[in-house]
């Protein structure tokens, strides 16, 4: 199966699989595709849970075609679509990507599918009266919002308007809701993206600024152009998509399947090519972020380039088949686990809690009140977890007979409310309750917890319905850490029963 | 795959973007202090109208996640009429989580004064500004500074949270360079050298408090 497919001079066996992605998704039915939910391009139907969108569209007829029947989601930020398409978690990039030529020297586009211009999502009545980039680089007080990760940052930065007046959003759904809270005057996307958003959010204050003029950089226009992304060593399976896709684009059928997402015949990409719109653009400073450099034209002014990066290309298929891009991959896939780990340093005190020395034994020694247990708990505030509430609640009465009564129990010690009983259940369960909370932190890795599915959602449906959906997320979290709490409490009564019985008084 | 020009090149931006992260621990721990104190002073008060919604407060706060009350202040908020930046909503938004916390604490140093204390204060016929400003908070708050020092370690590392909502503290600026260059590794291993070290310090920090305030001849 895979000899016969890859290219001869590439070693079949080398790091992570085989080496023709093709054969394996014929052989599996099935092609992954990396998508970031946005609507139109490709999103996530809540309703139906099917992929849909121009990209996911175009996909399903190609691959079909390829003999792939299925094709098959997996939901990134836009911003790891690269990295994670290079980890190999899926195998092509279906998100209406643009191509660029930063973009380029990291994955093999196919050729374009569609190309659109630029839009400003604006509140209604357009206060700051902003109609193109410039405007928004001549007005002091104005705000671009961008997405992370997107074209429109280098647009802005080469349009020459300062970081410091863009306000970055992980997704489109924030943005728009960001315009609308004010945080942003003006969100920057593809016209599809305003529409789309402007459609879903019927309710909202919010309008595409009208007239918008295109940005121009180096005397062309901008208009972007969208393909799907392959990883560097998939070129065959890049070929033989794009010689299927050559064949749909245009048809008839083609039209049906994208007609539902806003694409018509004005959006078509012509005679552009990945190959053109790959082209270096003249350099300066900005071209070391995000390339504005789509082009309407294909052969340009540089075709010196073109050529070279194509020669270039050819030569990469035998020469070092995977061995760099593999440790890239690596690298990648060790990105998301870098963060999570990041995260948890911001997140999980424990490790260097512990690491510390001992508590206060002065104290402990001194007032003899504090047993062991409040030794455990002087440990248990040390590392930096939260004092819980059912251990306090539970006192209640104690702690009010302490106050008047008698400071015995007291001492000194501030973590008191700790020394009720129960010394190891409490702590445990505290620590479930912790964790249920900080559970939320995996939505930011884009795992499908509950705040993600809520942001999925959001995304998706409602996105017009943010304090509803936020609200809801607080009383569920809220509810389950009180069953889990009452669940703690009782628990802990049992064992302090216990454990009075059992001589530690 | 390690790049050390790449490092070094990217250092300025990640220490602007450790700033930020200061500049939002210190004033959210501020906040935090002041709304814990407040808390605190409510739940332990005789009056139900007063005890009763603090404790339901604390415990919501307490019970929901800090990632989805951030969400919710950030984008929930403005279109209530309330309009903040995006730091300002983060720090109240970490200061108000950190309060309940804070407020335990509070608690514990409270309860914690000497039942003697309360009754002299009781036979002079002191005031209730006198009896909490000159006997009870005096005697409450120096035991607890080392638990609260804890409490300020760990809230430093939540900050990574507010990146969340846009502020560019220095996860935030990490990933964005990592999003522009294709490359995670320096950046993100940048932050976690940075979160080590300011850790590191402030432990050495806390652990110095503790000794200073951790005996009772120094609290009274």
């Amino acid at each position: 199966m895979l000899a016969g497919a890859a290219p001869a001079c590439k070693k079949p066996d080398d790091a992570g699989g085989p080496a023709d992605p093709l054969a394996r998704m014929r052989a599996a039915g099935v092609a992954k595709v990396g998508f970031a939910n946005e609507v139109p391009y490709a999103y996530l139907d809540t309703g139906t849970n099917r992929l849909e969108g121009e990209a996911p569209a175009v996909a399903r007829h190609v691959l079909k075609e390829l003999g792939v029947p299925e094709i098959e989601g997996v939901l990134v930020d836009f911003g790891s679509l690269i990295p994670g398409l290079k980890a190999g978690r899926f195998d092509l990039i279906a998100a209406g990507m643009y191509i660029t030529p930063e973009r380029c020297r990291q994955i093999a586009f196919s050729n374009p599918t569609y190309c659109i211009g630029e839009a400003f999502l604006v509140k209604k009545g357009n206060p700051l009266g902003l109609h193109s980039y410039a405007s928004v680089k001549e007005n002091e007080n104005a705000r671009l919002g961008v997405v992370s990760g997107t074209v429109e940052i280098g647009y802005a930065r080469k349009l020459g308007i300062p970081d410091g007046r863009m306000v970055r959003f992980p997704d489109m759904a924030s943005a728009a809701a960001g315009v609308e809270a004010g945080r942003a005057d003006a969100f920057a996307g593809t016209s599809f993206t305003v529409n789309e958003l402007l459609e879903r959010m019927p309710d909202s204050n919010l309008e595409r600024a009208d007239p918008f003029t295109d940005p121009v950089i180096d005397g062309k226009p901008i208009r972007g152009c969208g393909a799907f992304g392959f990883r560097k060593d998939d070129q065959k399976l890049r070929d033989a998509f794009n010689e299927k896709l050559h064949a749909f684009i245009g048809t008839p059928e083609h039209a049906t399947a994208v007609r539902p997402f806003g694409f018509g015949p004005s959006e078509r990409p012509g005679d552009a090519t990945a190959a053109s719109l790959c082209e270096t653009p003249p350099t300066n400073d900005a071209n070391r972020y995000f390339s504005p450099g789509a082009r309407p034209r294909p052969g340009g002014d540089r075709p010196g380039d073109g050529g070279g990066l194509r020669r270039r290309r050819a030569r990469r298929v035998c020469r070092r088949p995977r061995a760099r891009l593999s440790v890239r991959g690596r690298a990648m896939v060790g990105h998301d686990v870098r963060r999570r780990v990041s995260r948890h340093l911001g997140a999980g005190p424990t490790l260097l809690g512990l690491l510390r020395p001992p508590p206060r034994r002065r104290l402990r020694k001194r007032h003899g009140g504090g047993d062991r247990r409040s030794g455990f708990e002087h440990r248990r505030v040390r590392n930096g977890n939260r004092p819980r509430r059912h251990p306090v609640d539970s006192r209640r009465p104690i702690r009010g007979g302490n106050r008047v009564e008698s400071d015995a129990a007291a001492n000194h010690a501030p973590d008191r409310p700790a020394a009720s009983g129960g010394p190891h259940a409490a702590p445990f369960g505290n620590l479930l309750i912790e964790l249920l909370k900080n559970s939320a932190l995996v939505s930011l890795i884009t795992l499908a917890d509950l705040t993600f599915q809520g942001q999925t959602i959001l995304r998706t449906q409602f996105p017009d319905q943010t304090p509803l959906i936020f609200g809801l997320l607080l009383v569920f979290y809220y509810a389950l850490s009180r069953v889990l709490g009452g669940a703690m409490r009782r628990l802990e009564r049992r064992l302090t029963i216990g454990l009075d019985h059992g001589g530690v008084r | 795959m390690w790049r050390w020009d790449f490092f070094w090149s990217i250092l300025p931006a990640i220490l602007n973007g450790f700033v930020v992260t200061v500049h939002a621990t210190l004033l959210s721990f501020a906040v935090a202090l002041v709304i814990g104190l407040v808390f605190a002073l409510a739940r332990r008060s005789p009056r139900a109208a007063l005890s009763r919604p603090a404790r339901a407060v604390t415990d919501f706060v307490r019970g929901t996640p800090l990632l989805v009350q951030l969400y919710f202040l950030y984008y929930v908020l403005p279109l209530a009429g309330l309009k903040f930046p995006a730091l300002t909503i983060g720090i109240f938004g970490l200061g108000l989580h950190y309060a309940t916390y804070i407020a335990e604490i509070y608690r514990a140093g409270i309860d914690a004064v000497p039942r003697g204390q309360w009754e002299a204060a009781a036979a002079l016929d002191l005031r209730p500004w006198y009896l909490w400003t000159r006997v009870i908070l005096p005697q409450a708050i120096p035991p607890i500074i080392p638990a609260l020092g804890n409490r300020l370690i760990a809230l430093f590392k939540e900050t990574p949270l507010l990146a969340a909502i846009t502020v560019a503290e220095m996860l935030l600026v990490a990933r964005e360079i990592g999003d522009e260059h294709f490359s995670y590794l320096e950046p993100y291993t940048a932050v976690g050298l940075f979160f080590l070290i300011a850790s590191l310090v402030s432990s050495a920090g806390v652990t110095w408090l503790e000794r200073k305030y951790g005996s009772v001849e120094a609290a009274i």
